[in-house]
């Protein structure tokens, strides 16, 4: 159910690092923008990490894992 | 990177919270900063109504209304398809980032002032016609196809206090006009960053303790409040190029695109959809996207409205 919500973020997040990381690059921004994509990449792999069993507590996985036990 | 120094009072009232410390705004104060922001950029605006007042405003104010009709139903599809919320749940969510958030809004203003860029000044016209369209939709969207309609209560919408001190300062400057609100244009004026600040330092605390909330929620609730600002955003600043507007026209009306409104939504739509989780849309815009939009998404809409200004002349 959550494989949409975990693509779209991933996708996401490498857009806007793409897009955060040329802008800063050519100087028109400074480098905020990539790093907020950055973080949204990294927040969507942890949680996908954690869904396939990698069991990383953190954020929904921590919450999805004990669900499952019940 | 230049801080603003109203965001460094953000920054500081999350970084307290995070830490633990307890800054305790009485309700009585944070209403009086809310009232008084309202009010003076009401001023502020209706001052500049009535020097700038045209025919041109009326083409301007219903493609600004369209935005704020337009953007529910792109937030909706998102949060039902993507998301697979329940039709509720994303209905109530996609009104609040239809309608506006005048904090955000009070920050861009500051960012402008304070970097000496020029706007539309009359731009607090649009953010009273974009605060209650949204939320009409929402409620469409969630109760279309039902014989049990929801309880709309337009009283409540159109009365609400943000949208009646705004058009109440817009009303009062436009017809007081410059002469007419010298005597107390001193007070709103000279103490607006001070009163921001405050106000900031106060969203802060609101933001960061709304944070474990936000880690219950999931990645997909963080991906969502920071892409549907920046959809808004794209939106609202090719719409504002399309309209002629100045550069800080553009990155106003940007601003006014990615906001999500946290006052006059979650009361109207709590009201009108009992059934909503309305922690998920309260969330996702006092904890997520007030903080990106006053962190990074105002400079950015300003460098990109600066940049699209300078490709297209």
């Amino acid at each position: 159910m959550q494989t949409r919500q975990l693509t779209f973020g991933l996708a996401a997040g490498a857009l806007i690092l793409g897009a955060g990381s040329y802008s800063a690059g050519q100087g028109w921004i400074d480098w905020s923008l990539a790093v907020v994509g950055g973080l949204l990449l990294g927040l969507n792999a942890l949680q996908l990490l954690g869904q396939s069993g990698l069991s990383l507590p953190t954020m929904g996985a921590a919450d999805a894992g004990l669900q499952g036990q019940h | 990177m230049q801080l603003d120094i109203v965001v460094a009072f953000f920054l500081f009232g999350m970084a307290a919270t995070l830490v633990g410390s307890k800054i305790h705004f009485s309700r009585g104060l944070s209403q009086g900063l809310t009232l008084f922001l309202l009010i003076a950029i009401g001023l502020k605006g209706g001052v500049a109504l009535s020097e700038h007042a045209s025919v041109r405003l009326v083409p301007q104010a219903l493609l600004v209304l369209l935005l704020g009709l337009a953007l529910p139903f792109i937030a909706y599809p998102l949060l039902r398809r993507i998301g697979q919320w329940n039709r509720t749940d994303a209905a109530a969510t996609a009104a609040h980032y239809g309608s506006v958030s005048v904090g955000t809004f009070a920050v861009a203003i500051a960012l402008l002032d304070s970097r000496g860029v020029d706007y539309e000044a009359y731009f607090p016209l649009f953010v009273v016609l974009l605060e209650v369209p949204a939320i009409a939709i929402g409620i469409y969207l969630a109760t279309r196809g039902d014989k049990k309609k929801a309880r709309l209560d337009w009283h409540e919408l159109l009365l609400n206090q943000g949208c009646v001190l705004l058009f109440g300062g817009l009303l009062i400057g436009w017809m007081a006009g410059t002469e007419g609100t010298a005597k107390v244009m001193p007070l709103f004026s000279a103490t607006f960053h001070g009163a921001l600040a405050l106000f900031l330092l106060n969203m802060g605390c609101k933001a960061a303790e709304q944070f474990p909330q936000v880690m219950r929620q999931g990645a997909f609730l963080t991906s969502f409040a920071i892409v549907m600002p920046l959809v808004g955003a794209t939106i609202g600043g090719s719409l504002a190029t399309l309209m002629d507007f100045s550069i800080g026209g553009i990155a106003l009306l940007a601003t006014l695109g990615a906001s999500a409104s946290y006052i006059a939504a979650p009361a109207a739509l709590g009201a009108a959809l009992p059934n909503a989780n309305m922690s998920l849309p309260l969330t996702a815009s006092l904890a997520i996207t007030f903080p990106f939009n006053v962190l990074v998404g105002i400079p950015v809409y300003l460098a990109a409205a600066t940049y699209i200004s300078q490709s297209v002349s």
